[in-house]
């Protein structure tokens, strides 16, 4: 019960937070179905199947999206907010970047995921000519099992960054290779290769087929789908949380350097 | 304090660009990393689900030419050179104004030191110019590779295309900027500057018929010379269309001159009213 009051009371933050940057929300919001009508109205009109292209890609890309925004988020911690001394008076009060990531992760899968991609499937829809019953998913309990399991993913993305950037000396550009590097498996989806099961080592690979298999697209068989993500999920949330206290250790033996 | 005159200030900031460069070179791989996954990323995501020829086959209609695989790769490699280019020419230009007026306030040692008018101009000019050939470089071995001799042609074509549309660019974005800087009082100006970039792309049509754009947003696209462009990079690669680069030449021109005067009358009556 402790535990889940305090995950709350972070949420609560969070989405105070959230009012406060409002129009840069909606900008970015804008911003990102802009950029992704202008990258993905070639690639599904490249497309054979338009519609299958639409319902293969799409799911893929919210998953990507909301994986990139935890990269964005944790590199916000630790590197721009420590300009700002906000990593300090975090980490004063025993909050590591686990309770950064669940101060925004509800808001940022809402926003950044859920939100932008019904205003990029109906753009898309009207750029493409693909009605309705296309763009909406046809089984909604998965998609909703998907947007769920975007929970731990998140938190899962967001601290193997920290851990990475604490560690290692690699600049925030690296994480910008990164967010790109995570198309494989959500965007691309896992047929390219003859052992699709190689795609796992992506995490949100198992969120976007379960996205994709809302529309009946998925490339996992969904039952196996189903048993994998149960097994991993909480998994996801346990490794998250021991990663981030070991990333904090790390920052409290030799202090976290502002770098680009 | 030393009132120094354009050729000074275009130095001053040729200098500070060549710093920046060493400084942010990871960033500029990043934009070089970036400009490659994109064209790669339109040719061969569809692929995974469809026939290779038929993708060959529907990007060669939109280029309006018969391509093969490797050519279409080529193609659609120069033409999302043009992504970097407009996202950092508009990003950056106008974050220098926000920045330097708004938000750090070295306004009052720019404006002693040189005119407000030489400095805007020269700003929308040099960085402009200096960031494309940074973002653009790596099209040299690339071509190079692809096209052998023939490539080094192309990649100066590319270039001189690239450069004057950045140019012109940068002038638009310094009115935009300026506007915002020195008229409101907007709190995060950065806003408008990176809702530009897409709404200039999504509406120039780079990768498709631009009968398939809605009006409003090619209103956004065709005060630019990014449509134009594209379709020089589209042909270039296979052969040199003259009509292309003459009806990109006969734009930019028109641009250019427009905007040039406008931002050379608008930024003399700003100066009046910033040291005011």
């Amino acid at each position: 019960m402790r535990v889940l009051t305090k995950v709350f009371k972070l949420m609560y933050i969070g989405t105070y937070i959230a009012r406060i940057h409002l129009s840069s929300y909606i900008a970015w919001l804008v911003n990102s179905v802009l950029w992704f009508i202008f990258i993905f109205t070639p690639v599904m009109m490249l497309s054979q199947d338009v519609v299958k292209a639409f319902q293969t890609f799409i799911p893929g890309l919210l998953v990507m999206s909301c994986g990139g925004v935890a990269i964005s988020a944790t590199v916000e911690f630790l590197r721009w907010n420590v300009n700002q001394g906000i990593t300090d008076i975090f980490r004063e009060n025993g909050l590591n970047i686990f309770a950064y990531l669940l101060t925004g992760v509800h808001i940022d899968i809402t926003v950044h995921g859920l939100l932008s991609y019904i205003l990029l499937a109906l753009g898309l829809s009207n750029y493409l000519n693909i009605g309705l019953p296309e763009v909406l998913p046809k089984n909604p309990v998965l998609f909703i099992i998907a947007i769920i399991s975007l929970i731990p993913t998140y938190l899962l993305i967001g601290s193997i960054t920290a851990y990475v950037y604490t560690v290692s000396r690699v600049s925030s550009a690296w994480m910008l290779i990164a967010q790109m590097l995570i198309a494989v498996g959500t965007v691309i989806p896992p047929n390219i290769l003859t052992s699709s099961y190689v795609f796992l080592v992506n995490p949100l690979t198992i969120v976007a087929e379960l996205a994709r298999a809302s529309y009946g697209q998925n490339v996992f068989e969904l039952n196996t789908l189903l048993q994998i993500s149960l097994i991993t999920l909480p998994l996801y949330v346990v490794v998250a949380y021991f990663i981030s206290i070991k990333s904090d250790e790390y920052i409290s033996r030799r202090g976290l350097e502002y770098r680009f | 304090m030393v009132f120094i005159g354009l050729l000074n200030i275009v130095l001053a900031l040729i200098y500070r660009e060549l710093v920046w460069f060493r400084r942010f070179l990871a960033d500029y791989v990043v934009s070089w990393v970036f400009a490659s996954f994109i064209s790669l990323s339109i040719i061969l995501i569809p692929m995974s689900i469809s026939d290779v020829n038929i993708v060959v086959l529907r990007f060669s209609s939109v280029v309006g030419m018969e391509l093969d695989l490797s050519t279409a790769l080529l193609v659609s490699i120069l033409l999302s050179s043009i992504v970097p280019v407009v996202a950092v020419c508009v990003n950056d230009v106008a974050h220098v104004i926000f920045a330097e007026f708004k938000f750090i306030d070295v306004g009052p040692l720019i404006l002693g030191s040189t005119t407000l008018k030489y400095y805007l101009l020269a700003n929308a000019f040099v960085r402009s110019s200096l960031m494309t050939l940074g973002i653009t470089i790596y099209l040299l071995p690339v071509l190079i590779y692809a096209l052998s001799f023939y490539g080094l042609l192309v990649f100066l074509i590319v270039e001189l295309s690239l450069q004057i549309s950045a140019i012109i660019l940068g002038l638009y974005i310094t009115l935009v900027a300026s506007l915002i800087t020195f008229y409101t009082n907007v709190s995060r100006p950065w806003v408008v500057a990176n809702l530009l970039p897409p709404l200039i792309l999504s509406g120039s049509g780079i990768y498709i018929p631009t009968y398939v754009v809605p009006l409003i947003l090619r209103v956004f696209a065709y005060i630019t010379p990014i449509p134009y462009v594209s379709r020089v990079l589209q042909t270039v690669a296979i052969c040199l269309s003259l009509p292309e680069i003459l009806t990109f030449l006969t734009v930019a021109v028109i641009l250019l001159t427009s905007y040039l005067v406008v931002t050379t009358v608008f930024s003399s009556k700003l100066e009046f009213r910033v040291r005011r």
